[in-house]
């Protein structure tokens, strides 16, 4: 699959319409090819969050009101989430088939978002991969493939500097079973101090008692930085009051 | 299909090698590995990539060594190996064997360092994509352009930045240590700093969005104090962040 894939792909991939061949090949370019996924996001980074303005809804409808009588062309869900997220003019030169409601349209956006913020987190670059999880703080309510991608991040990203803002990233999540477990989880003696102590300040924050067992293995772990062994000390005591 | 261009040299054969990248049109990627030494690298206007290992006393030791009309080519470990594949440079060395390196690439190359023991990273005139990770030991980034995300543990990171790639955020991050990063005065940025002991100065005129400081407990729990702040009204977040140590944003 040479050159940047076509938005049709995009959108046969999103809406599931690939072939199981179809399929990899696509993901396997995606991976190989960072200039794809870097574009495809360069053209989605600047959208609205989560709340379009309401001169883009009014404009949308009008447009499904002038459309609905013409002949038009079948054009796949994600295609028009595309074209609504890529720009509103694109709507104009190509014939779209009208969702009916807008609610579900931006719940299209919000996917493809969150598909591309994963997609981020692979990148080979790790500026990139950090504009992914930062990016990923511009959800409100990420969707679990955000999260465990986050989490993913936090325990195998080759960078610490990434690792460390996925970390900030997930604090938010301070309710979340799976975030507490994986951060309790991911405490290991042998890592880097700097992911240790984001960790061990996380858990004080999130006041998740059960990670007393890992934060007192820590404490009396021989190879563990001193300035580590300080903090995971003073993280129990501070769980314990 | 693209072709594949594949070298694999020992160095010590030679002490410096040059390599040219597969395709030099389009900006290479540099990447260096090693556990023991120094990397210093260079941006220059010629298009090959030139390495050089210094002499370290290990290695002048073991080629001293060398019985009387004979010289040492190889063997023992330690051997700095230099290979290109589809645009990327590697340059690794085997075992613990300290090797400092000195490193001529093209300006325009992305570069992506990796040492732990007994050295520093220096980077100097290159524009590109930036990846420097250390452990025991500084980083001093001097004219470079584009983005920049490099960490340590024990050490200070200086950074001079000329020019900013749009829309890319960066990071640094150290334990012990300063953070001194001198930024192009017009730069649209967003500061997330931190520093648990030390202090923060700026001669830039930041807006401070959030302040969050941490209250002490008796048994003195190190305060923790993130402060995010716009320059230029702000921009792709750069990370700041020490343990011990001040940190410095300089206007250029």
């Amino acid at each position: 699959m040479p050159g940047t894939p076509r938005d049709e792909q995009f959108a046969d991939y999103l809406a599931g319409r690939m072939t199981r061949e179809e399929t990899l090949e696509f993901e396997r370019h995606m991976d190989s090819d960072d200039r794809s996924a870097v574009d495809l996001w360069e053209r989605l980074a600047d959208l609205p969050a989560d709340q379009p303005s309401p001169l883009v809804k009014q404009r949308f409808q009008q447009l499904l009101k002038s459309e609905t009588h013409s002949h038009v062309r079948w054009i796949p869900w994600a295609m028009a989430a595309a074209i609504f997220a890529g720009g509103f003019f694109a709507g104009r030169i190509v014939p779209v088939q009208p969702p009916e409601d807008v609610a579900a349209l931006r719940q299209e956006v919000r996917t493809l978002r969150e598909t591309v913020i994963v997609s981020m987190l692979r990148q080979e670059s790790a500026s990139d991969r950090l504009k992914g999880v930062l990016t990923s703080a511009s959800l409100n309510r990420p969707d679990a493939d955000v999260t465990a991608a986050l989490i993913d991040t936090v325990r195998r990203d080759a960078n610490v500097n990434v690792r460390l803002a996925a970390i900030d990233a997930l604090r938010r999540f301070s309710g979340d079973q799976t975030v507490r477990a994986n951060f309790a989880g991911s405490l290991s003696t042998g890592d880097s101090p700097l992911v240790q102590i984001a960790l061990i300040d996380a858990l004080v924050e999130m006041q998740d008692r059960s990670a007393a067992p890992a934060l007192r293995r820590l404490g009396a772990s021989t190879e563990v930085d001193k300035s580590v062994k300080e903090r995971a000390r003073f993280a129990l005591e501070r769980l314990e009051q | 299909m693209r072709l594949t261009l594949f070298l694999l040299m020992p160095l010590a054969l030679v002490g410096q090698i040059r390599t040219a990248f597969s395709d030099p049109s389009a900006p290479g990627t540099v990447r260096v590995e090693i556990v023991s030494g120094s990397i210093t690298v260079s941006g220059t206007a010629g298009s090959d990539v030139v390495v050089e290992v210094k002499g370290s006393p290990a290695r002048t030791r073991r080629d001293s060594e060398a019985p009387a009309g004979m010289r040492r080519i190889g063997g023992g470990g330690g051997e700095v190996t230099v290979r290109e594949s589809r645009n990327v440079i590697r340059v690794e060395a085997e075992g613990h064997t300290n090797q400092d390196l000195s490193i001529q690439v093209p300006a325009k190359t992305a570069l992506k360092l990796e040492t732990v023991n007994s050295g520093s990273i220096q980077i100097d005139n290159v524009e590109g994509e930036i990846e420097a990770e250390n452990v025991n030991g500084s980083i001093k980034l001097t004219n470079v352009a584009g983005s920049v995300v490099a960490n340590t543990l024990n050490g200070k990171i200086e950074c001079t930045l000329t020019k900013a790639f749009p829309d890319k955020p960066m990071a640094f991050t150290t334990l012990n240590g300063a953070i001194d990063v001198t930024l192009p005065s017009d730069l649209k940025a967003t500061l997330r700093m931190r520093s648990d002991n030390g202090d923060i100065y700026s001669d830039f005129e930041v807006n401070v969005r959030s302040e969050r400081v941490e209250s002490k407990s008796r048994r003195g729990w190190k305060s923790e104090s993130t402060i995010v702040a716009d320059i230029n009204g702000g921009g792709p977040e750069i990370r700041l962040q020490t343990m011990n140590g001040k940190i410095y944003v300089r206007k250029k």
